[in-house]
């Protein structure tokens, strides 16, 4: 290959240009090498097995969220309505459950609803042509309303030994289920990105929609079933995170939740406008959030001043996004 | 006023891209009161050697003297405060504005009663002396969207005079201009060299430059290869510089084809501008599809193909003998669709070469119940028509932003011969492509022709159609209304045709 730069100024800021714009995987994996490096040294307890489970097991709840967030981010959308759909999802299935005592009637149930309102999203965003954003932030207030209105705001207790046991348990008195979860949906779904016919539409539908149509992909149909796929993994998170924490309430992920999952998945190579982005790219950026939150838990800081950090930490990532794509 | 003689000169100027010397050790010199033409084919550097003295992008050598004195140039506002105003093929414009605001935007004049209030009527009477000067009748007060593109054109050089420039590049200006619209440019850019100007006009068109230009400069892969008065040299050595080579004689169209229909369309109708198309495209011939700017041709195409909807029609596909009705949408599986503008629907722009080319036949490429996709293989093809094409780029897996308009226009082409559809329609298939690259894409079209394609040609350049053609329909208010063989392909008939003066 011959992609040499044959400039004769050296500029420090195109090189580091150059190297993140062409393998979006370089920045993820080293500024979470480096965080990991750095908190490890100072931050006593971080390194501690117990801790470095704990934020395994952190990170196979949001992961899933994030696995959705770059489906659809690759096909030039967003989803924000993924995490109260989690509850919306939950507190059904949940409630089914505990009536029933069928573990597989509520799991079931649990991603019904969550697909159900991965379809509205698809349909308005895919084939009636609605701006993702505006249409994701009234479900996001639809599931929120609906999961207070059919709880009456009251948690729902008493879900079934064995569901819990299943799912929030450690394998081999170990692993946590739920980071053995997310590791088999990431592997799948890095593969379906990047070997599938699919995974190349939603990469060339985010790139350029238009000069996709022309080119025979069906864009309507990749742009909806990313809809679908991050509602499936709002279900997942439904049922992992109500056997977690042994109880299914109408606000399971936190608001700031969100923008941790948008901002591990832009810091993992993903773009707002399209066409980029990777499972890979985006677990490194979850790590690197993930880690960030615990270090604040170790640290003692105070939520508030975490949430002005992490939200700073978000604005210079969509800054990094602007300089990358420009 | 005294006449100020002003003097531009660019000296050895020399910048590099990842993988491609774009210009080396290039200098030219530019007096005001004279045109000069900067021609070469796509990627011989006139955009960069223009964008360097826009201020857009920065020289790795040489330097800029305006008057005897050095300037840098390292932002388009710096260009601007040196008098160098960049009138763009791309128009920029606030279209819901008027034209008075668009043209002194970034310099409204001051309201005398009312602090930080601008003056309106002020506005529109500076406008219209600028517009006067210009020799231009459009009226100040209307909005920016309502005007023709020539129209915007020359709204764009008024603003240059209006921030009082004195060098004035011209980058293709004509490429989507009507020929009425041609001349009142041509008119314009006189007005502006009578005025004194450094003016600079990039351009395709040898016959423009010999109109319009006094002096010529001749790029060829990043280097100066001659310059001149155009007086002094014929158009055929002109070209011999800008490709290096003698241009052949470029083939007609065959001339036997077959009466084995392949599509028809059947009064199609889509809002005010197609009522009621009728037309049928054979096996192996090119059917030019001629009309005036906004006669429909775009559009006509992107609703067969189902891009935009359709309000009624019938579209028939011939397949083995059987006859089909299909929906737009389907038809567009049966083609190829070179668009009119590559960068809006034509490139993956930030996808490497070898993603842009597969891009069209995927399915292909895909194998088993889990459609993997085949990588090697696709990059494999692509390689293939690298070669074939004589795509010029470092490298297949180099992103097709960096390659220049012929390249990435013979990128599209080879997304399409890859997929060898039976009906290729190629909209404005050489728009930005030079000379060089225009003559081989007019070859392919006609050995795929010759091959068995049936192939819809649409140009807003006659000489293509009427050289490629085998048969021409003619677009006007919304209906086909000529069809022209063999001798009546011809640029008077068309055009007359085109014009509505017909026979």
């Amino acid at each position: 290959m011959i992609d040499n730069i044959v400039t004769n100024k050296f500029s420090f800021a195109k090189y580091i240009k150059k190297l993140i714009s062409d393998n979006t995987l370089i920045l993820p994996i080293s500024i979470t090498i480096i965080a990991a490096v750095i908190f490890s040294l100072t931050v006593p307890n971080f390194s501690n097995i117990r801790n470095i489970l704990n934020i395994f097991e952190q990170l196979g709840i949001l992961g899933f969220l994030a696995v959705g967030m770059t489906f659809v981010m690759i096909a030039g959308g967003i989803d924000l309505s993924s995490y109260t759909v989690v509850s919306a999802s939950a507190v059904v299935g949940a409630t089914i459950m505990v009536a029933t005592e069928n573990v597989f009637l509520g799991c079931s149930l649990m991603l019904m609803v969550s697909v159900f309102f991965g379809t509205i999203n698809g349909v308005a965003i895919a084939y009636l042509r609605m701006i993702p954003f505006i249409v994701t932030l009234s479900t996001m207030v639809l599931a929120q309303g609906f999961a207070i209105w059919f709880t009456k705001a009251q948690s729902i207790y008493g879900l079934p030994d064995i569901f819990i046991e299943i799912f929030s348990g450690r394998l081999f008195n170990f692993i946590p289920v739920p980071a053995i979860l997310i590791i088999v949906v990431a592997i799948i779904c890095s593969f379906v990105l990047s070997m599938t016919l699919y995974g190349r539409w939603l990469y060339l539908t985010g790139e350029n929609e238009k000069t996709a149509e022309v080119s025979n992909i069906n864009t309507q149909f990749a742009k909806f079933t990313t809809y679908i796929i991050s509602g499936l993994m709002a279900g997942i998170t439904a049922i992992v995170l109500s056997a977690v924490v042994e109880t299914s309430t109408t606000s399971l992920v936190r608001d700031e939740r969100l923008m941790d999952v948008i901002a591990a998945t832009v810091i993992g190579g993903a773009s707002l406008k399209g066409g980029s982005g990777s499972v890979i790219g985006t677990m490194f950026g979850l790590l690197f959030i993930t880690m960030l939150g615990n270090v604040f838990n170790l640290l003692g800081v105070s939520p508030f001043l975490a949430m002005i950090i992490k939200g700073s930490v978000l604005v210079a990532v969509i800054g990094l996004d602007v300089f990358r794509t420009r | 006023m005294t006449i100020n003689q002003q003097k531009l000169a660019m000296l050895n100027i020399t910048k590099s891209f990842p993988g491609v010397d774009a210009l080396a050790n290039v200098s030219i010199t530019a007096n005001s009161g004279q045109i000069m033409g900067l021609v070469g084919v796509n990627g011989a550097g006139k955009s960069t050697l223009m964008n360097i003295l826009g201020g857009i992008y920065s020289n790795d050598s040489g330097k800029i003297v305006l008057n005897n004195k050095q300037i840098h140039l390292k932002s388009p506002n710096d260009a601007a405060k040196n008098g160098i105003a960049f009138i763009h093929q791309d128009l920029l414009y606030f279209a819901s504005q008027t034209v008075a605001e668009n043209i002194y935007m970034t310099d409204l004049p001051k309201n005398n009663y009312i602090p930080f209030f601008t003056s309106k009527s002020k506005v529109i009477e500076n406008a219209k002396q600028v517009l006067d000067m210009l020799g231009s009748d459009i009226n100040p007060n209307s909005l920016m969207e309502e005007l023709s593109t020539g129209e915007k054109q020359i709204i764009e050089i008024a603003r240059a005079l209006a921030t009082g420039s004195d060098i004035v590049i011209f980058d293709e200006p004509t490429s989507s201009l009507s020929i009425k619209e041609k001349e009142r440019l041509f008119k314009v850019v006189r007005k502006l060299k009578s005025e004194n100007k450094i003016i600079i006009y990039i351009s395709h068109f040898l016959n423009e430059i010999q109109e319009l230009c006094d002096t010529y400069v001749v790029l060829r892969n990043g280097r100066l290869v001659g310059n001149g008065n155009v007086a002094d040299e014929t158009k055929n050595n002109i070209i011999r510089m800008i490709i290096g080579r003698d241009l052949l004689t470029s083939k007609s169209a065959t001339k036997e084809t077959s009466n084995e229909t392949v599509l028809e369309i059947k009064n199609l109708i889509q809002g005010n501008l197609l009522q009621g198309i009728n037309l049928k495209l054979n096996k192996g011939e090119v059917l030019g599809l001629w009309g005036l700017m906004g006669s429909g041709r775009t559009e006509l195409i992107r609703t067969a193909l189902g891009l935009d909807p359709m309000e009624s029609g019938e579209i028939n596909l011939y397949q083995k003998g059987d006859t089909n009705q299909v929906s737009p949408k389907q038809l567009l599986k049966h083609c190829g669709y070179v668009t009119e503008s590559r960068r809006i629907d034509g490139l993956f722009i930030s996808e490497p070469v070898w993603k842009n080319i597969t891009s069209g036949n995927l399915s292909h490429y895909s194998k088993g119940r889990l459609n993997l996709i085949d990588s090697k293989s696709e990059m494999q093809s692509a390689q293939n028509h690298i070669k074939n094409l004589k795509i010029k780029t470092p490298s297949h897996s180099t992103t097709i932003e960096n390659l220049s308009g012929g390249n990435q226009q013979k990128a599209i082409f080879s997304r399409w011969l890859d997929k060898r559809p039976k009906i290729l329609i190629l909209d404005e298939p050489t728009r930005g492509v030079d000379v060089g690259a225009k003559q081989e894409i007019g070859n392919l079209i006609t050995k795929l022709a010759q091959e068995g394609a049936a192939i819809l040609l649409i140009s807003s350049e006659i000489e293509e159609i009427v050289s490629l053609s085998n048969r021409v329909l003619v677009l006007r208010d919304g209906v086909i209304a000529h069809e022209a063989l063999e001798e009546n392909i011809n640029e008077v008939n068309l055009m007359s045709i085109a014009l509505g003066k017909e026979q």
